[in-house]
């Protein structure tokens, strides 16, 4: 009986003994003067050479602050795939995730979880709800984007003149807002250049292909066809570049430098814009450093520290986005002959 | 003079759709000018060859009344997959592709005619279910990437830009020779007649002795290479391509066929008058985003073309049904 009693009384000082003692690397470890970080980067898909363009940002930022740092792409394009990764990336000892989610709601019980076990989260490109991330890094703000369409088209149409527009739908949101602000932006800063129609390609190669012969057809006169959709962009820029009009209308819009540097540079003149990729990777990692090491503040109108090679910048400020305190990437890089092969995603 | 007006009028349904045709290109030039400009004629041209295709490659399936719905999953398949493999092998040309995208049409092909012709179910179910699984397997495979001019063989989009007299594209020209071929063989052959015989009456067809099972298997592989080779010109027109390529095509095809004098119930119809319905369908389509009408009116007057082309061909038949029987009648009498 006595010896029984002994070995309960040792089995429970060695608990408390335990918990105190995970208490403390819990609570006492952050509040230590450095925390070395362990990233895992998730991303929407590993293939993707846009996430990988943005690992690459990510490494930058490692190196700078002498983190670990690990790819984790899923396989799939799913949430179920990147909450595997999540789960997994706490069990080896992950204390920073940055996320590009493929889900808004379906992470964000993993991503709690996580955060309960002190694990920083800090999503880009794709956010999740508020509870999920401390932190959101957007890509370009609508009007940023608007503003890089308009001086665009305005360079290729020489600051004059008739240009179109092909978008995707009447009625995708996204598409709207940005050519809303590209016609102010025009209003303002190029009142000479006029948008004379706008077309929908619905996002398809085939019907993208057919509205620019229709729109050259219809205007003759249009210097440049802006088309804020990665897919129109390509089948216009394509259409052209193999069209007695090439070198007469050029094309610009929103898309991959991958995608449209056979077009940039085989002399149709073509352009096109996009966040710089490899910059939303390195931000994002200088953030969660500044939230985990420097104990910064995420609230909407702080200043938070981006570090040394965020365009020079250093500092963002935090903003309120669509769903809660984000940070804004941008301004849009426009890429063009000179500096596209700069870039690889 | 009479025999001279009789020689002009056209003969039978392709020559009547090659008059309406012309007149639909002639108002469309009317409108917008530049619709009749070299680039204008180029871009009719190499926007329909690969509908064209897919519609001369449909065609013997409908003339023996079946259904292909597989073929648009079957060029999204074969333009990924040509894609992925010279972007990992960056020595090839066109003429690999040129021989891998028959061959991968023709894996589809194989199956749609071992489970229409082998086990006699009915090609409308059995090719919508390869369409999903075809296309399923498309986004599997393909992972969620896609390729770009930068991955695609340099030969093969030079030859996808190659243009002959100005106004006649490489594609094309290679549709024309394939409409001439099959509608020699349709015409002259007996395995060609056969599909005919096949469309109009199955269970006669069966019951002389045709060989019902090998006509429609090979129809089905044919069909098949056809959407292959359908898969690189796509490739070679747009130089982009990731999962959704092609996506719900197919009813385009069927209804270039239709309108082209393809009867849906079977026994008439030929690949010629298939490819001036492709045309025709692509003329209205340029010419409709030519003036600029919106996405929406696009599609109804597609529909309507559509319904229009079958009351026509209701009509035609009936009209020759009474010559015919009115002929009978005069011999008997």
């Amino acid at each position: 009986m006595e010896r029984k009693r002994g070995t309960t009384l040792k089995k429970k000082i060695l608990a408390v003994i335990a918990i105190g003692a995970l208490m403390a690397t819990a609570f006492v470890a952050p509040a230590s003067a450095k925390t070395k970080l362990k990233i895992a980067h998730i991303p929407k898909l590993g293939t993707i050479g846009y996430f990988q363009a943005a690992d690459k940002g990510v490494q930058r930022a490692c190196k700078e602050l002498k983190a670990t740092c690990a790819y984790k792409g899923p396989t799939e394009i799913t949430a179920a795939a990147q909450v595997k990764e999540i789960n997994a990336a706490v069990q080896s000892g992950y204390n920073v995730l940055i996320i590009a989610a493929n889900d808004k709601d379906a992470l964000v019980p993993a991503l709690k979880a996580a955060r309960k076990k002190g694990v920083t989260v800090v999503t880009y490109d794709s956010d999740v709800a508020k509870a999920g991330r401390s932190i959101f890094v957007n890509q370009a703000s609508s009007e940023g984007i608007g503003n890089a369409l308009a001086d665009s088209a305005a360079d290729l149409a020489g600051d004059s003149g008739e240009i179109a527009v092909l978008s995707t739908t009447p009625d995708a949101t996204n598409q709207n807002v940005w050519i809303d602000y590209m016609n102010k932006r025009l209003a303002s800063a190029h009142p000479n250049v006029k948008v004379v129609a706008t077309a929908y390609g619905l996002d398809k190669p085939e019907e993208s292909t057919t509205e620019t012969q229709g729109l050259i057809q219809k205007y003759p006169n249009i210097k440049a066809i802006v088309a804020p959709t990665s897919v129109g962009i390509v089948a216009a820029a394509k259409y052209v570049s193999g069209s007695s009009s090439k070198g007469k209308v050029f094309v610009t819009g929103l898309g991959l430098p991958n995608d449209m540097k056979t077009y940039i540079k085989d002399g149709s003149g073509a352009q096109a814009s996009l966040w710089d990729v490899e910059n939303f990777g390195y931000v994002a990692v200088q953030i969660a450093n500044s939230i985990v090491n420097k104990k910064q503040s995420v609230k909407v109108g702080k200043k938070i520290k981006s570090g040394k090679g965020d365009h020079g910048l250093k500092k963002r400020v935090v903003i309120k986005g669509a769903v809660g305190n984000e940070v804004i990437l941008g301004p849009a890089t426009v890429f063009t002959a000179d500096n596209v092969d700069n870039y690889d995603f | 003079m009479n025999s001279f007006i009789s020689r002009l009028k056209p003969r039978g349904r392709e020559g009547s759709l090659g008059i309406i045709l012309l007149v639909t290109v002639g108002i469309t030039g009317l409108i917008n000018p530049r619709f009749l400009t070299g680039d204008g004629t180029r871009d009719l041209f190499t926007s329909t060859a690969v509908v064209a295709l897919l519609a001369i490659g449909m065609a013997p399936i409908i003339i023996m009344r079946h259904i292909d719905l597989s073929v648009a999953s079957t060029v999204g398949l074969t333009a990924w997959f040509i894609a992925d493999i010279s972007a990992k092998n960056p020595d090839f040309t066109w003429v690999q592709c040129f021989i891998i995208g028959p061959l991968i049409g023709m894996i589809v092909g194989v199956l749609n005619g071992l489970l229409v012709a082998g086990l006699r179910l009915p090609s409308l179910v059995v090719t919508l279910g390869t369409l999903y699984i075809v296309r399923g397997a498309v986004y599997v495979i393909s992972n969620s990437v896609d390729y770009n001019a930068q991955e695609m063989p340099p030969s093969l989009l030079d030859l996808g830009q190659k243009v002959f007299f100005g106004v006649m594209p490489f594609t094309f020209l290679l549709v024309i020779f394939a409409m001439l071929i099959t509608a020699w063989f349709m015409k002259y052959r007996k395995a060609g007649r056969d599909c005919y015989a096949i469309g109009s009456n199955p269970h006669a067809a069966d019951l002389v002795g045709l060989k019902v099972f090998r006509r429609t298997f090979l129809a089905f592989v044919f069909s098949g290479a056809m959407a292959g080779l359908a898969g690189v010109f796509y490739l070679m027109r747009f130089a982009q391509v990731d999962s959704t390529a092609f996506y719900g095509q197919e009813l385009a095809v069927v209804a270039a066929a239709v309108i082209g004098g393809v009867t849906i119930a079977g026994g008439s119809g030929t690949t010629i008058g298939a490819t001036i319905g492709a045309l025709l369908v692509q003329t209205i389509q340029g010419g409709l985003a030519a003036i600029g009408v919106d996405a929406f009116w696009k599609s109804a007057i597609n529909g309507l073309l559509l319904i229009v082309a079958i009351y026509a061909d209701r009509t035609l038949a009936r009209k020759s049904e009474r010559t015919l029987l009115a002929q009978r009648i005069k011999e008997r009498a």
